[in-house]
């Protein structure tokens, strides 16, 4: 159930993250691009982190 | 002539190179087409990369960064991030029942896992048909970079045979090896060059902020997460993160991947590094994309995929835009290579094998699968002569094909009984009905804003779930 743990995770900060995301202005520029990136981008790390995890079990099943 | 000089000094390098110590090794099926299923975490996460990121991504990226925006790097990235999660589902099982097996194609897997040899046949056969455009997208993509790099003098057509007589050469000699050594150092300069790119062409803008600040006052929609004139509705996004899911795993070059892991772990390691690069390196092109607007303003179609080189010539030195340039020539090639090594294979172990009845010894098998790559070649550069859409289009259309078959693979692999019946239908009635959709007998209406794709993938999902309780029943 560990696996379902770290996808559920993501999932659940994946929304907090696009809500705000989808509400920021566009036009406020962070480094010159738009801060909804920059979100983005803290939403990309932890899914690549769940997956990490995730991706173990799989493994540990597999073998 | 220094373009020539950079030209042919980097694909000297990187392909000429990757060929050394390959000939030496007795040819077989296992070293030709798998490189003896020994790739460890590096080689075969670049190997990986090298494969996937091709014309779409140098060339489709800008453009659609042009076309939509900075959404469009958002999209590809986590659509791609989601592939990786496909790799781990998938991937994982593929490896371990293709160690035991021995199996060396997708197809293989399918008719070792459902003992039905026409189902094989079907499965192949779709993969071969919609994997044909994606190969011609990559000689297109190096066409219409060569004919620009060289102001004209190679034109597009003596562009496109040129490279693909480069890669047949280096693929019939090399196998497997050589595309893997070439991925390895073809996937390293790819991000560099294009981290450089940015940084060379932003501060010929006046600087990154610079930059954007200008695009943002010719066109604010280009910053909105909807995309310009709100291209990405909530809709499409949904449409394009599960996409990739499905499809870029069912590419035969990279299923074929899946197999040549040395162990478990490495094949999970290359997932994970896989799902987190695109993060970093796709928003490279598309910034270039985006900055397009300042330089050359109201390009549209097939003409906005032309930004990057358009870009690089007029912001950067010749040197350094032909290098770059020849990057991405030298990326389309070893997207080229494995699309045409998979699709030999699969032609020679999915058909000829079973059709003639006879299994060649290892020599005549490689050199059937060298034949093919030679013709493969040559019906992807008649592709080419005439490309029939832009190229985010004309990979859409291949990609859809090949994510049908995801829910049947998914099945099998897993070790559910699929009723024969509703496996067929779970392929040919999603084919029929992209085929309406891409001729516009279908109206796009019906999927109520969504992607034509998501109701095809929905229809095959159904046919193989559908299939498995009929199976469970009996």
């Amino acid at each position: 159930m560990k696996k379902w743990y770290y996808i559920f995770f993501t999932l659940l900060t994946g929304s907090i993250l696009g809500f705000y995301l989808f509400s920021e202005d566009s036009k406020d520029l962070i480094l010159g691009l738009p801060r909804w990136v920059f979100y983005y981008g803290v939403l990309h790390v932890i899914f690549v982190w769940a997956l990490h995890y995730f991706s173990r079990d799989i493994a540990i099943q597999e073998r | 002539m220094m373009v020539y000089i950079i030209l042919l000094s980097y694909l000297a390098f990187i392909f000429l190179g990757s060929l050394i110590g390959v000939k030496s090794k007795d040819a077989t099926p296992e070293s030709y087409f798998l490189a003896d299923r020994n790739l460890t975490t590096i080689s075969l996460f670049f190997t990986i990369l090298a494969t996937n990121f091709s014309a779409f991504y140098f060339l489709g990226f800008a453009g659609e960064g042009y076309k939509v925006g900075y959404a469009h790097y958002v999209m590809m990235a986590l659509g791609t991030a989601f592939a990786g999660l496909s790799f781990i589902i998938l991937g994982t099982r593929v490896w371990k029942i293709g160690k035991i097996k021995g199996y060396i194609t997708p197809a293989e897997l399918i008719y070792g896992q459902s003992g039905d040899r026409p189902l094989s046949y079907l499965y192949s056969g779709v993969m071969i048909v919609f994997t044909l455009p994606y190969l011609a997208l990559q000689i297109v993509g190096g066409g219409y970079i060569l004919e620009s790099i060289t102001g004209g003098d190679i034109n597009y057509t003596l562009s496109v045979i040129l490279l693909t007589i480069v890669t047949i050469v280096y693929v019939v000699i090399g196998g497997m090896q050589s595309v893997a050594r070439t991925d390895l150092k073809q996937g390293l300069l790819m991000i560099v060059f294009m981290f450089l790119a940015v940084v060379w062409v932003g501060s010929d803008l006046g600087g990154i902020t610079q930059a954007n600040k200008e695009v943002l006052s010719i066109d604010s929609s280009l910053f909105e997460p909807s995309g310009k004139n709100g291209f990405y509705s909530g809709q499409k996004w949904f449409s394009f993160l599960i996409f990739w899911f499905f499809c870029i795993p069912m590419f035969p070059q990279l299923f074929m991947r899946f197999y040549i892991a040395k162990d478990l772990n490495i094949l999970r390691k290359s997932a994970v590094l896989y799902a987190f690069i695109p993060l970093v390196i796709s928003i490279f092109p598309v910034m270039i994309g985006v900055w397009g607007h300042t330089s050359f303003p109201g390009l549209e179609g097939k003409a906005a995929d032309q930004i990057l080189p358009m870009m690089l010539v007029r912001h950067t030195s010749e040197w350094f835009s032909a290098l770059v340039m020849t990057g991405a020539i030298a990326a389309f090639m070893s997207t080229l290579d494995s699309q045409l090594l998979a699709l030999s294979t699969m032609i020679t172990r999915d058909f000829y094998v079973p059709v003639s009845g006879r299994q060649p010894d290892f020599k005549k098998e490689v050199l059937i699968g060298r034949v093919l790559v030679a013709i493969l070649a040559c019906l992807g550069m008649l592709i080419a002569f005439k490309p029939f859409d832009t190229i985010f289009d004309m990979g859409k259309m291949a990609f859809s094909g090949l994510a049908i078959l995801f829910p049947l693979s998914y099945a099998l692999i897993k070790g559910y009984t699929v009723q024969r019946y509703w496996a067929f239908s779970s392929v040919i009635v999603p084919l029929v009905m992209l085929f309406l959709f891409y001729y516009q007998v279908l109206p796009t209406s019906i999927c109520l804003g969504f992607e034509y794709f998501v109701l095809i993938i929905i229809i095959a999902i159904i046919c193989v779930s559908v299939g498995v309780r009929m199976a469970n029943k009996k």
